[in-house]
């Protein structure tokens, strides 16, 4: 099987070493995406992240990412995929510091967390209510993965769900999919050997 | 009882680059190379890696961003690093070298607005805050320079104010019981935990499974934090290279125990018990 070629957002503003290591050590051909490049030229493209959604929704508007992942999308072998933040960013807004405008290439909202749980959910829990997806292979609803969020994203569409998690008496959306859209709001890359598969599962895709 | 999933943290003290572990802060021994440990330790199952230069924060220099790269490179659990930290700019250093967190404890002392600063910019999931606790004539006090410097401030307010400034989570070290094996200080990690609603990670004094049992069972945590219980098992029952400088004395002449892997038993134990953890 050809080796593929997965290229990794770098919005500068946060650790792209875990994500690019993770990448490698899955089997893959791992390359950081600079702002000039014009053209997506890889089978998977990762939006990574932590950080603030308003300064990474200045540094993505800034780079033109929209126009180029919409190409990118239109080749239904490619896939887009999106971690914690990069997660959030595909949704149509998000309640951080006021409304903030995503991408809005998935339909729904991204709200914070009630303060009266522990905020932000930071440690390691489980994917519930999974749907069969080649992505996830089953024996992963056994593993738990690295979250570190304060806000969680709602899609309005339910079919777009994957997975969900339970954290105290909230019940979110933890893995979503549409078409060729991929995002989860935990770490693969910091959720050990389990993390580590979950990437090799792309090689499927 | 506490219904969280509870995170098991090494913590790892560097010095130049060895590891070392103390007592009450102080009374440094040198235990080995840093990476054997977290490399170890990663395998074994912990949640999370924890380092810390000791003495970055005293003399202000700091060397640590080098170990993280290295360390971080094969490590696929979220490693936390704290040392000296006084600027955005040296936060951004450690997250560019591959650390996932950044703690603070004196730079917040000597300015708490930094904390605000540095979670509006980095996000508030990448800064712990370290409260180190002192118990003198029954009454708690903040420090900071490793304990060397009592600051007349109660560390369930402090707590909270770094809550306020946008703090991703405290942990906690008694500075009475670290190093010592004793148990932890349940009192005053059941206040700094029942007083925020950030995560709350205790550490000192682990020195058996029923203390971390303990801590966990009669506090509001998120996770605990051991470095000598877990480091002196490791240093009698695995052969890595001896480091060739400093006093290794000690080393030299640890008695064997008994246990291999303390960590993935711990998590047996605990699991056992009813506490989630993550195996």
């Amino acid at each position: 099987m050809k080796q593929k070629k997965i290229g990794i957002i770098n919005l500068k503003i946060n650790n792209i070493h875990s994500i690019y290591e993770a990448c490698t050590a899955a089997g893959f051909k791992v390359n950081l995406i600079d702002d000039k490049q014009t053209k997506y030229n890889y089978d998977i493209v990762i939006l990574p992240g932590i950080g603030s959604y308003k300064l990474a929704m200045k540094k993505i508007i800034e780079i033109n990412f929209k126009d180029k992942i919409l190409d990118f999308l239109e080749k239904k072998n490619n896939l887009l995929v999106g971690i914690c933040l990069g997660m959030q960013l595909f949704f149509t807004k998000s309640n951080e510091f006021g409304d903030t405008k995503g991408l809005n290439l998935i339909k729904g909202k991204v709200d914070r967390i009630n303060r009266n749980l522990i905020v932000p959910h930071t440690g390691w829990n489980k994917i519930i209510n999974l749907k069969k997806n080649r992505l996830l292979e089953n024996k992963l609803n056994k593993k738990m993965f690295y979250f570190t969020h304060s806000y969680f994203c709602a899609p309005e569409n339910e079919k777009a769900i994957v997975g969900r998690t339970n954290y105290f008496n909230l019940n979110f959306c933890s893995v979503v999919k549409q078409d060729n859209i991929f995002g989860m709001q935990f770490h693969p890359e910091k959720s050990g050997e389990t993390g580590i598969q979950l990437l090799k599962n792309f090689k499927r895709y | 009882m506490n219904k969280k999933i509870i995170r098991i943290i090494p913590k790892l003290d560097i010095k130049n680059g060895l590891l070392i572990k103390g007592i009450n802060l102080d009374g440094l021994r040198i235990l080995g190379n840093p990476y054997n440990f977290s490399e170890h330790y990663y395998k074994a199952g912990a949640d999370e890696i924890f380092y810390i230069d000791s003495v970055a924060s005293l003399y202000g220099t700091n060397n640590l961003s080098k170990f993280v790269t290295k360390t971080s490179k094969n490590l696929f659990v979220p490693l936390s690093v704290g040392g000296g930290v006084r600027t955005i700019a040296q936060i951004e250093n450690f997250l560019k070298s591959g650390a996932d967190k950044v703690s603070v404890n004196s730079a917040a002392i000597n300015n708490i607005n930094f904390i605000k600063e540095a979670s509006r910019i980095f996000g508030s999931s990448t800064i712990t805050c370290i409260i180190e606790a002192i118990k003198v004539d029954g009454k708690y006090f903040l420090t900071r320079e490793n304990g060397r410097d009592v600051i007349k401030i109660n560390p369930k307010d402090w707590a909270k104010k770094l809550e306020d400034k946008g703090a991703g989570e405290i942990f906690l070290t008694s500075i009475n019981n670290e190093g010592t094996g004793q148990g932890f200080d349940i009192k005053l990690s059941r206040e700094i935990s029942e007083s925020v609603n950030i995560p709350v990670i205790a550490h000192g004094g682990a020195g058996s499974f029923e203390h971390i049992y303990k801590v966990i069972n009669n506090t509001q945590i998120s996770g605990v934090s051991v470095a000598g219980f877990f480091h002196y098992d490791i240093c009698s029952n695995f052969k890595f290279k001896k480091p060739r400088i400093g006093n290794t004395f000690f080393l030299e002449n640890l008695k064997k125990t008994k246990s291999k892997n303390l960590l993935l038993k711990l998590k047996n134990f605990l699991s056992k018990k009813g506490v989630k953890v993550r195996k």
